[in-house]
């Protein structure tokens, strides 16, 4: 066997084992230059090494070429695939929506949502906890932010599905993947022409909603369309993973399951424990803006450079005992949410609704059991995101 | 070195020398002073480090740029001298500066 370092994040092992194969290369190496990838690419895996590279947009720039984008979130990168100035174009138009003063009054709606999910999983059976709780009180509540009539909440729901499936992952392609592309490029023309409507609509009826907002000030359509696309998609699917992710850590933690069901106040620590442990966005891209050099790996300008949050996140340099689950974990400065100008702008919507929704889901239950046993959870195959397909669990109320 | 002394909601107080240089949130990362989460590093685009200066200390600091009173406006529980401490530099003028750390950033 070659002692050569190997990893492979699109493979089945790493599938499997994301986290061992994370501390494997944190342990061997500081850079690792991916070998027979269409696009030369480097990881990083070191806490310091990705929080530093995240606050620095010049040399890490973020700025995608189309025919890159084609390969990944197309339109919708708009604002995760650029640099200042037009980042901060549409950051500052975006950002107020999602501030904190501005996301807290939605408190009612989000309770509206886990009422609905509540009822509809309350007493059913088998769930799905995926779609039939996480994705119900999360594609509710952005869609109704978005005044996305009902009838069209599951269409968005499966959108998301068809970008996610492969988010992050042509990076590391080492054949075209002509498929892929297809579908992707099928679903952004679906959806362009739904939020071209969708958009249409909302300006001829006044009728407030936050894309509205966003419309009423971005006059390129594509770039209006793009930050639609992200928006409901980042609003869902993220916090969906996150709850799933999150419920299955405190079945498998029954001891801290028990010490948050007994004190629903450290719902707040459960959720930033989570994050570290389960974040749904494992990687970020990057591009050089210049030529790098770090632990020997000589890095061009142009190249691609992989950061990994989910490793950083369990880096022993900066978390002691980072393989542990611990609710009550303080402090815990985890990286699920990036740093730097591209911190998710979504961060404080997504805290307060997994929040919401895991206390209320505990209180409202007395215990909640997995019902395939093994095969209870099904990933949704990315492994570059963290991605749940199915999550069969059985309320007990 | 610049002695800076935090207040958490609670009471509990934090003193630190803080580089002059640097930011008020960086001496509050650099300690581990609870309560500012500064997520964003600097970048001024969460508004986690939100800080309120003593009200005597409010006149003696810069005044704040249009991004980040931008980002305060979306703040919880923000007071007329509310600030982000990661846009306040450290400098040898605020020796002995006091800043109320709020309940909650997010």
């Amino acid at each position: 066997m070659s002692n050569k370092l190997e990893f492979y994040p699109l493979s089945e092992h790493f599938e499997q084992n994301p986290y061992s194969e994370f501390k494997r290369m944190r342990e061997n190496c500081r850079a690792y230059r991916h070998e027979g990838t269409m696009m030369p690419v480097v990881s990083l895996f070191h806490n310091s090494d990705i929080r530093a590279a995240l606050r620095d947009w010049k040399t890490y720039s973020s700025q995608r070429s189309e025919e890159y984008n084609k390969k990944a979130l197309g339109d919708a990168s708009i604002l995760i695939g650029n640099d200042p100035p037009l980042h901060t174009q549409y950051r500052n138009i975006v950002a107020p929506i999602f501030l904190p003063n501005a996301i807290h009054p939605l408190a009612d709606i989000i309770d509206q949502q886990i009422d609905r999910a509540l009822e509809q999983c309350l007493g059913a059976g088998e769930i799905n906890f995926v779609e039939d709780y996480a994705a119900n009180v999360t594609v509710g509540l952005i869609c109704i932010m978005c005044g996305i009539p009902e009838e069209d909440w599951s269409l968005m729901r499966q959108m998301t599905l068809d970008l996610a499936r492969d988010d992050g992952r042509a990076v590391f392609w080492e054949q075209p993947n002509p498929d892929v592309e297809a579908r992707l490029g099928k679903v952004m023309v679906e959806m362009t022409d739904y939020f071209n409507d969708h958009v249409k609509h909302l300006r001829k009826t006044g009728q407030k909603s936050i894309l509205k907002t966003v419309a009423d000030q971005v006059e390129n359509n594509r770039h209006l369309v793009g930050l639609s696309i992200l928006m409901i998609g980042a609003g869902n699917e993220t916090t969906t993973n996150l709850m799933a992710h999150g419920l299955q850590e405190l079945i498998r933690h029954p001891e801290q399951m028990q010490m948050l069901r007994e004190k629903p106040e450290l719902m707040d620590g459960a959720v930033e424990e989570m994050l570290r442990y389960r974040g749904t966005i494992r990687k970020q891209d990057r591009i050089a803006g210049e030529d790098i050099e770090i632990d020997g790996i000589k890095i061009l300008k142009g190249e691609s450079i992989a950061l990994w949050n989910g490793s950083a996140s369990r880096d022993p340099a900066v978390v002691e005992r980072p393989e542990a689950f611990d609710i009550t974990r303080n402090p815990n400065r985890h990286l699920a949410f990036g740093s730097g100008i591209h911190m998710c702008i979504g961060n404080v919507l997504a805290r307060l609704e997994v929040k919401m929704a895991m206390k209320r889901l505990l209180s409202a239950t007395s215990s909640i059991e997995e019902t395939r046993g093994a095969d209870s959870y099904r990933s949704l195959k990315n492994g570059v995101l963290e991605g749940a397909e199915r999550y069969s669990v059985k309320l007990m109320s | 070195m610049t002695s800076i002394r935090f207040v958490e909601s609670s009471g509990e107080e934090h003193v630190v020398d803080a580089d002059n240089g640097r930011t008020l949130m960086d001496a509050a990362v650099d300690n581990l002073v609870p309560g500012i989460l500064a997520e964003c590093g600097g970048a001024c685009v969460c508004a986690t480090c939100h800080v309120i200066p003593a009200s005597e200390w409010a006149g003696k600091l810069k005044a704040a740029n249009e991004m980040e009173t931008a980002m305060l406006e979306g703040a919880m529980d923000i007071t007329e001298h509310s600030r982000l401490a990661c846009q306040i530099e450290v400098d040898d003028c605020l020796d002995g500066l006091v800043v109320h750390i709020p309940e909650n950033q997010v």
